[in-house]
């Protein structure tokens, strides 16, 4: 898994600086604070939401929470 | 064309019937594969009617559910296939008509500069001379090499006023299937048939020559990957359920990943893509590459030539300025008057202004017997004779000169000096005004900035996207028009190296940088430059290197390109915010419809309160489906753009596609719902 992870921040690096301008999307700010966190709930939430129904979710209904 | 025009033509049926017959051979998985997302929704489409077909024999008890799923995973497959031929029938049907353009030319070939009997413009190879005359069409891609003739361009330009086309200079250049109207000249060609302009124009705007852009590969990565980690998420499902003593339907299963992975922006990526290039076309303008476009989208700098671009190019007359002992009005009546039968820019100016400022009409000049005097290089001067009274205008330094002559070199008026001096430093004209040995004044000619130009500049400065002015004029001149145009920087005294290296030097700071030119020597900046407009009107090699071709031959479109390459990228970044917001609403609909036999308890998650199980995941697989053909005009017409920096126009999209994009699914997949259940049909 480590290698592919390397594999991007090597492609990262390799990539030129651009300037800022106020065409480029600002990453200070609650907008994209906002929206990174969101991106990783939903798609976090997309991958796991399946498991966690079979599990806590079922049961919670049942009363077998925990 | 107008917004109207362009809706009405999104619904052509001659346009979406091919296209429907078309997508069903876009179809064939070998077609189908270069889009992951929906080769993976056709291979599940196919798992599942085999499926279908074997619950037929074994009269299983899902068939006419597994029939149905079936039938709307085909459905989406072939809307996406749909979209894709709807964007390229489109550039056909503009293809088509630049085909006829074409369709059999004949060339009289100059052979030792003897003219040949015609034969097929198919047969010519480059560097072949062949000559037209008045009448004839040019029968390929090439060059003037001898001669001057007017040339009807409009079957490639639409533009009805013909233009020269001359030997030597920048205004060479001639197009395949364009008439000359008058004269003779002889030909170059340049591309052998198969590769001139008008073959490539057809290749590009039928996506025959189409490639995928560095931005589709990316976006296809990321939808590939997304899908990847939902097909980890789908197949961990019966493991658990197992442990749960339970078992899942393979069909929900297969349900759960088509609406989990991005259909609906995998299904219409390439749609977004080909409509880019078809609204650049539509404006006259040509792209090489969907590429060029896309860096468009994302250009920091934009050079643009003074000349045509900024100003309206000739000099206009924007005040009098009489010399002590004379009053305005006497100045505009002389100057005037020595104007009514000049006929450049600047004479018919003057006549303007006189007109504006005292209400002068333009007189009859025949009876009072007055000779116009025309300007020559040697006087730089030009006037009339009226009665024995002499008016002259001219380049100052030739008027005083005159004057001087005239009457023994009678003091000049300091004060007409000095303002002709101010004049000049503020990048205007001075233009000297004499009566008979008097100097009357001066005449303020201003290279007149463009209306508009202003707020254009200002729309782009708050895109973040700085304007730089090129300008052959001195670095006084190039600074007060920078100004009055609100341009960001200026580039005086330019020569084409100098363009070069600024693009160079802004490159190097890791910018995109835009530019347009015309001319030869403009060739080497345009070949630089990240979007290089060439102008229709320009010559060969500065078409060669840029990789858009203006039609119109107009500058100022480098700021409409520039936004449609924005609209572009953003219309693929709301659809793919959109396509993964909708996945939370199909999670309620499918995964309680799932589990409703294990854990009845879990018909809590059923918040829409779907009617039945299969009715729920048969309600997400259709909103599935049908999301893609209710997109198509959307991906066609592009997102709604206006001039913002890119945080605001960020924040407003998230708020209508990444919001609507939530709740939007929840309204249809119960309405849908609601219908199945009406219908019985789960």
């Amino acid at each position: 898994m480590i290698v592919p992870a390397l594999a991007i921040a090597g492609s990262l690096a390799a990539k030129p600086v651009t300037p800022t301008s106020s065409g480029s999307f600002p990453t200070t700010g609650p907008l994209f604070i906002g929206l990174l966190a969101f991106i990783i709930v939903i798609v976090g939430a997309l991958t796991f939401f399946p498991a966690l129904a079979l599990g806590p979710l079922a049961e919670a209904p049942a009363g077998r929470l925990f | 064309m107008s917004e109207k025009a362009k809706a009405a033509s999104l619904f052509d049926s001659a346009i979406l019937r091919p296209a429907a017959v078309e997508a069903f051979g876009q179809l064939s998985p070998l077609k189908m594969w270069r889009n992951p997302v929906m080769f993976a929704t056709e291979l599940v489409a196919i798992y599942v009617t085999i499926l279908f077909v074997r619950n037929l024999f074994t009269d299983g008890n899902e068939t006419a559910f597994a029939g149905q799923i079936a039938l709307w995973l085909w459905l989406t497959v072939w809307f996406a296939a749909f979209a894709e031929a709807v964007a390229e029938g489109r550039g056909k049907a503009q293809a088509a008509s630049l085909r006829r353009a074409r369709s059999e030319l004949m060339a009289r070939r100059l052979v030792n500069g003897v003219p040949q009997p015609p034969t097929a413009a198919s047969d010519l190879k480059i560097d072949e001379l062949v000559e037209v005359v008045a009448g004839e069409l040019i029968p390929a891609d090439g060059e003037v090499t001898e001669g001057v003739a007017t040339v009807d361009e409009s079957a490639i330009t639409g533009e009805s006023a013909p233009v020269i086309r001359e030997a030597g200079g920048d205004r060479s250049a001639v197009t395949a299937g364009t008439r000359v109207l008058s004269d003779r000249i002889v030909v170059r060609v340049t591309a052998a048939q198969g590769s001139t302009f008008l073959d490539r124009m057809i290749a590009l705007v039928e996506g025959a020559a189409r490639q995928k852009t560095p931005n589709e590969i990316a976006l296809s990565v990321l939808l590939a990957g997304l899908s990847i980690i939902f097909v980890l998420a789908v197949v961990t499902v019966p493991t658990f359920a197992s442990y749960a003593n339970g078992s899942v339907s393979v069909i929900a299963l297969a349900a759960l990943f088509i609406a989990l992975i991005p259909t609906t922006i995998g299904g219409l990526l390439s749609a977004i893509g080909i409509a880019g290039m078809d609204r650049l076309v539509r404006f006259n303008v040509l792209a090489t590459s969907g590429r060029a476009v896309e860096a468009a989208g994302d250009v920091d700098v934009l050079l643009l030539d003074k000349t045509g671009t900024i100003t309206l190019g000739d000099r206009q007359a924007v005040a009098f300025i009489p010399a002590p002992g004379t009053n305005e009005r006497d100045l505009a009546d002389a100057a005037q008057l020595a104007s009514l039968s000049d006929e450049t820019p600047e004479g018919r100016s003057i006549v303007v202004l006189a007109k504006e400022r005292f209400d002068m009409r333009g007189r009859e000049m025949a009876p009072t017997h007055a000779k116009f005097v025309p300007f020559t290089a040697q006087t730089r001067m030009s006037g009339v004779d009226v009665d024995g009274v002499q008016i002259r205008k001219g380049a100052v330094d030739s008027i005083l000169q005159f004057v001087s002559t005239q009457n023994g070199g009678s003091n000049v008026p300091a004060d007409v000096r000095r303002a002709a001096e101010a004049i000049a430093r503020d990048g205007g004209t001075p233009l000297a005004v004499a009566r008979n040995g008097q100097v009357l004044g001066i005449v303020h000619l201003k290279d007149v900035v463009k209306g508009g130009v202003k707020e254009r500049f200002a729309e782009l400065r708050k895109m973040g996207i700085r304007t730089v002015m090129i300008t052959g004029d001195n670095a006084l001149t190039a600074a007060a028009i920078a100004a009055e145009a609100g341009v960001d920087d200026f580039l005086s005294e330019a020569k084409p190296e100098d363009k070069l290296a600024l693009i160079r030097k802004e490159q190097a700071e890791g910018k995109l940088v835009a530019m347009c030119g015309d001319g030869t020597n403009d060739a080497p900046a345009l070949a630089q430059a990240n979007v290089g407009v060439a102008m229709q009107t320009g010559t060969p090699a500065a078409r060669e290197a840029g990789n858009m071709v203006d039609l119109d031959s107009d500058p100022t479109k480098l700021i409409e390109i520039v936004s449609i390459g924005k609209q572009l990228l953003m219309t693929r970044g709301s659809l793919t915010t959109f396509s993964i917001a909708n996945d939370v609403a199909k999670y309620f609909a499918i995964i309680p419809a799932m589990f409703a036999v294990l854990y009845p308890g879990l018909g809590l998650l059923n918040i829409m309160g779907l009617s039945s199980p299969q009715s729920a995941i048969l309600s997400a697989i259709i909103f599935n489906a049908v999301i893609i053909p209710l997109l198509i005009p959307l991906a066609l017409k592009g997102v709604a753009w206006r001039a913002a920096p890119a945080g605001q126009l960020l924040a407003r999209n998230l708020s209508i596609y990444g919001l609507g994009g939530l709740i939007a699914p929840f309204l249809s997949i119960k309405a849908i719902d609601v219908a199945i259940s009406a219908l019985n049909l789960a």
